[in-house]
């Protein structure tokens, strides 16, 4: 794995915790990402078209909301997603299971993992 | 037909002109029909019988036996359904003249239905026994009396007992009943069970009949395997939906229950006994259990990413502190792969070949192909195994800085054994470094030796020591394992 895929990409982070957003969007654009960072869903889907994000972290649980149809979205783009959640891994619905998922608190090498899995699953 | 023929024109004339004495009575016992025999017999004419209580034209004390049997008998043909048997009363009976006659009987109570099946009337076949009952009363001075006592005594004993153990079953705390034949028809039902499936109609209905939505839920295929098989089945916290009350809602229940074939004396299943427990309220706990520990974990989890978060903002805001956020955040990052580990197994135990695995591919990542774990696994409890995670991370940085693992050459062995010689199982782990860079005394000691110095110290002999030996570092750490 290597975290020179993140050189140049454009990233989308949904993080409602402001903490955690700071920290994963630092970890990203030291890896050399553009990445736009957003706290709801509403203006992470308003941004889709505007940024068109090349990949995408979704934390899943957002103000009580889950970050779902988000993904389901992104996934309709072709543009390859992950989640980054507290909860335990495969604890997400069928339709997402196959969604690359990282456990918080992660660092950028299991996010580089998670991503590259992601894009090959993409290109498959 | 023969010449001369009679046609017999009314069977009720055989009855009223039978030498034996028949009666009717209503449901209350008053006297509703009587034959000439019957009237001869107690010493009355039929008009002044007609219509009268039982117990009023024939007064005995309430208290006697003679009342006890025969009011028993009248009320067990009522509540049954059931012919009576009195196999010897005695029973006085008025003269004419006013004076007490004692007198002996056996009679038979045979239910008369309407057309609904409903018993309302009683047929009360009786004979005087008491010129039999002195004969024998003088031959063997009561004998049989007391024998014929002794039985009906017997038999009023059991049927008490029976009464007793239906009571039991009825007001037992688990659902009880008995589906009887292939097709499962209920014989028994008790107060629980009539409970859990919402007062309904069972006696005499098959399942399919009673409950027709567990039909597709698979319990009468489970019933039909069981009655062929003869084999039981046992079920643990199965979900069954149920209809409520009115019918018009369902509801999921949980359910430990057993279905125990009956074999009867032929060695065939005739009956099922169901037994069993609702256990909805221990399941619902459970799962509440479970929601609470995983949104614990969350917020663990959560609080560790917000303190990495914060680690970073606050380190690279000061000078140098890009290397301390390093050493910190790996600690950190330690800490949650055993955390992480220990979420997994619902905080019960983890496994200590994993524990070390995870500890050392966090801290030692590719180099982890230089390190082997070998010998006795074992479960750990949860503090052990934290513990466990913090020194295995503190010893694999050392040697990634300054010992073993810094060189390619170098390389680390861990052999883990358990004593279970002593009330406690001990661990007893070896990390030995091979390979490395000649090995010196450090100058000072910094808060990785002194953890590692520190130990796990959960029992009286926990122990470990860090030996810098010339060929490689040695540390033995001696822990409980719970």
């Amino acid at each position: 794995m290597s975290e020179a895929i993140f050189n140049q990409r454009r990233v989308l982070v949904l993080e409602d915790e402001p903490i955690i957003a700071m920290l994963v969007e630092q970890m990203l654009e030291d890896a050399g990402a553009l990445v736009d960072g957003h706290a709801t869903l509403a203006s992470a889907e308003a941004a889709i078209d505007r940024f068109r994000p090349d990949l995408a972290v979704l934390d899943v649980n957002i103000h009580n909301e889950t970050s779902y149809a988000l993904a389901a979205r992104l996934a309709d783009l072709r543009v390859p997603v992950i989640f980054a959640t507290g909860y335990g891994i495969g604890a997400h619905p069928e339709a997402f299971a196959q969604i690359p998922t990282v456990s918080k608190p992660y660092d950028i090498s299991e996010i580089a993992a998670a991503l590259e899995q992601a894009i090959s699953a993409n290109s498959a | 037909m023969s010449p001369g023929f009679e046609p017999f024109a009314s069977a009720d004339s055989l009855i009223a002109a039978s030498p034996n004495s028949y009666v009717v009575f209503d449901s209350q016992f008053n006297i509703a029909w009587l034959n000439d025999a019957y009237a001869r017999v107690t010493m009355r004419e039929k008009a002044e019988l007609i219509g009268r209580n039982l117990f009023e034209a024939f007064p005995v004390d309430p208290q006697s036996d003679s009342y006890r049997q025969l009011s028993g008998s009248l009320h067990r043909v009522l509540d049954s359904g059931e012919r009576d048997e009195i196999a010897l009363i005695h029973y006085p009976i008025e003269n004419p003249d006013g004076t007490m006659q004692s007198r002996y009987w056996s009679a038979t109570h045979s239910p008369l239905r309407d057309a609904s099946g409903t018993v309302v009337h009683i047929l009360q076949h009786t004979v005087d026994v008491t010129e039999l009952q002195e004969l024998r009363t003088l031959r063997d001075n009561a004998g049989l009396v007391s024998r014929a006592r002794a039985v009906e005594r017997s038999s009023d004993e059991m049927r008490e007992q029976l009464a007793r153990m239906r009571t039991m079953v009825e007001q037992a705390p688990g659902f009880v009943a008995i589906v009887a034949g292939e097709h499962h028809r209920f014989e028994l039902a008790n107060a629980a069970y009539r409970r859990l499936v919402g007062e309904r109609e069972l006696l005499g209905k098959t399942v399919a009949e009673a409950m027709p939505e567990v039909i597709d839920q698979g319990f009468v295929d489970v019933l039909d395997g069981v009655f062929r098989s003869g084999e039981p089945f046992v079920g643990k916290a199965v979900q069954v939906r149920l209809n409520n009350e009115a019918g018009d809602a369902e509801e999921d229940r949980y359910l430990d229950f057993i279905y125990q074939p009956i074999t009867g004396p032929d060695g065939k299943v005739g009956a099922i006994f169901v037994q069993g427990y609702d256990v909805t309220d221990e399941v619902r706990a459970d799962e509440q259990q479970r929601i609470l520990i995983n949104e614990l974990n969350h917020r663990v989890k959560n609080t560790l990413a917000i303190v990495k978060g914060l680690a970073m903002q606050s380190f690279r805001a000061v000078a140098e502190g890009e290397r301390a956020y390093k050493v910190f955040n790996q600690r950190l990052d330690a800490l949650a792969a055993a955390h992480s580990l220990l979420t997994e197994r619902k905080w019960e135990a983890a496994r200590l070949f994993e524990v070390v695995g995870r500890a050392l591919r966090a801290t030692a990542g590719a180099r982890i192909d230089h390190c082997t774990v070998h010998g006795e696994d074992s479960e750990l409890g949860p503090q052990t195994a934290v513990a466990l995670a913090m020194l295995i991370h503190e010893l694999a940085t050392n040697a990634i800085k300054y010992g073993a693992l810094s060189v390619e050459a170098g390389a680390v062995e861990i052999a883990t054994s358990i004593d279970r010689s002593g009330s406690e199982a001990l661990l007893r782990l070896v990390w030995q470094e091979q390979g490395g860079p000649p090995v010196a005394v450090p100058a000072h000691t910094g808060f990785g030796t002194k953890l590692i110095r520190r130990g796990i110290a959960n029992h009286r002999s926990a122990d470990a020591t860090l030996e810098f030996a010339a060929g490689g570092v040695i540390c033995t750490i001696v822990a409980a394992v719970r």
